[in-house]
Order: structure tokens, then C-alpha cells, then sequence
């Protein structure tokens, strides 16, 4: 079954590193241009609801002190998150190889 | 914008977060207003965030309500299925009381009331999430044979004492099982 955009990117940002809150939200406006933008609610019902499926965990593990807020809370995608954006990333890469061998009336760049 | 505004709109944000359902407000309710303060410190225009709230707390109390439904199903559907279990103790162990005096039907009843409350709470426990859709089929192919056989027991009656509610035990388990399984 196809991941939620909001969760794809979430384990796509956390695949890369370990992150806080606005860096996933950071990173994902980054990733796609600004053109998915999450809101603090939607972007906190997302890491609940991950997390809730094992996707992703909070790590105690912290940036140095210099570089670091007490009060965030850092998340880490896990095995099975890794897995579940693989699968989702062969899903998409299926399409994409599908939608350069039919018409569509458009090209990828 | 200076800390002072920050902490300003924190505080009316803050406000709004407090309408958010329980289960979310009380995981990540300061969180979320944290990160609300962070983009305003990072330069993200007041305005453009304002707009964007509104949306969002909707889709945070939405999705919170739904899941808050399904928690309350799932712990519905787990009490429930102790009855079922139950009544197949019941019967198997009338079955075994009075071996040879009671119908064949009954060990075969007690061994599949007992096989469905069972499996009800493995699926529950997420423990079969690895054959997640072969699981679901059979825990839904089981639950609408409870539900039959469940219904047909409370309406017609007849075969044991108290069939009626043995016969409402079953379907309303299997019913709930229905119901947690479309969520």
C-alpha cells in the first residue's frame, strides 16, 4: 500500500540523519521545492503515527551541547522504516519506468 | 521579530493547540508549539503561519478523532473477545463432563469460539503484521461466520440455556471485529 506523502517524506528526511521536528519540516520543503509544506499539527500527527507503527523512534542521542536545543526531541527511522521507504521508492521508480515507456503527452526531465 | 512577539504568538498558538484532542495534545501538544516558535525565529512570515494553522489544527483534530475511535474499537473488540473464549471454555468443558451424552456439535463449537476469540486478540496484538493481509482475511472470514453463527444461536434459541445471550456475546464480538477490521 502506497505510504501518505506527509510519511514518505518523514522517513525520507530521517533516512539521511537523525532529526528534530523543523529539520524534517525544513528538509522536506527543501526536497520538493517547497511545494509539500508541513504544519507543525500534521507533521506531529505524522511522527505519532510512525512512530506508533515502528517506523520511526525518538533517540536519546543528541548533537553536541553548542549546537543543540534541551527541549527538542530527535527521531531516527528504524529498520522497518527503511524498509517501508524502500518499498514505497521501488513503487514510485515502477511508475516512473512505466511512465517513460507510455505516451502521456509528457516527458520527465 | 523580537523573542517578546515570538513568546506572543506562542501563547495564543498555544491556546489553540489546547483544543486539539487529548491523545495528541498530551504526546506532542509542546512540541508542536515549540516548533510554531521555531519557524517564527528562523525568519518564517507571522502571517503565512497563521494561515497555515487553521488547516492544520483541523487535520491534527480529524486524524486524532479517528484514531482516538479506533483505540476505543480495539479495546472494545479485546473485552469482547474474552467471551467468545469463555463460552468455548464452557462448552468444552460440558463437553468433556458429559462425554458421549451431548451432541458432537459441541466440542466443534467450543473449539472455534475458543480459535476466534483467540486469534482476535494475536491479530489485536499486531503480532501477525508480517502476513498482514492473508491475517486480515482470515480474521474477517472468521468474524462474519461468528457474526452468522452468532445471530442465528440469540434468534433461534433452543439449544442450550441462556442461548440468547451466548447468542449476543458472539455477534457483538464478531460485529465489533467488523468494525475494527473496515477502520
Amino acid at each position: 500500500m502506497a505510504l501518505p506523502t506527509s510519511h514518505f517524506h518523514i522517513l525520507f528526511a530521517l533516512a539521511e540523519e537523525d532529526r528534530h521536528g523543523y529539520s524534517i519540516m525544513k528538509e522536506t520543503e527543501e526536497l520538493t521545492q517547497g511545494e509539500v509544506r508541513l504544519g507543525p499539527g500534521a507533521l506531529y500527527v505524522a511522527l505519532a503515527k510512525l512512530a506508533d507503527q515502528g517506523l520511526i523512534e525518538e533517540t536519546d542521542e543528541r548533537p553536541a551541547p553548542d549546537l543543540d536545543d534541551a527541549r527538542r526531541r530527535y527521531y531516527r527511522i528504524t529498520d522497518g522504516g527503511r524498509a517501508a521507504l524502500g518499498a514505497e521508492l521501488q513503487r514510485l521508480h515502477r511508475v516512473m519506468e512505466r511512465a517513460r515507456r507510455t505516451d502521456l503527452g509528457w516527458s520527465p526531465t | 521579530m523580537s523573542p517578546r512577539t515570538v513568546r506572543r504568538h506562542q501563547a495564543v498558538y498555544r491556546r489553540l493547540v489546547a483544543v486539539t484532542p487529548d491523545v495528541h495534545r498530551s504526546r506532542h501538544g509542546e512540541e508542536q508549539v515549540q516548533l510554531f516558535g521555531d519557524l517564527l525565529n528562523k525568519g518564517e512570515s507571522a502571517l503565512r503561519l497563521w494561515i497555515q494553522v487553521v488547516p492544520d489544527l483541523i487535520t491534527v483534530i480529524r486524524q486524532s478523532a479517528a484514531e482516538l475511535g479506533d483505540r476505543t474499537a480495539r479495546i472494545a473488540l479485546s473485552i469482547t473477545s474474552l467471551g467468545p473464549i469463555g463460552l468455548g471454555l464452557v462448552l468444552g468443558w460440558i463437553s468433556i463432563d458429559e462425554y458421549g451424552d451431548v451432541p458432537v456439535l459441541f466440542p466443534i463449537t467450543a473449539m472455534a469460539l475458543i480459535t476466534q476469540g483467540v486469534f482476535t486478540l494475536v491479530w489485536l496484538s499486531h503480532s501477525l503484521d508480517q502476513w498482514k493481509r492473508p491475517a486480515k482475511t482470515v480474521f474477517v472470514a472468521g468474524e462474519a461466520a461468528a457474526l452468522i453463527v452468532g445471530s442465528t444461536i440469540a434468534i433461534g434459541s433452543g439449544i442450550l440455556p441462556g442461548s440468547i445471550i451466548a447468542g449476543l456475546v458472539i455477534a457483538v464480538q464478531a460485529g465489533l471485529g467488523l468494525i475494527v477490521a473496515g477502520r
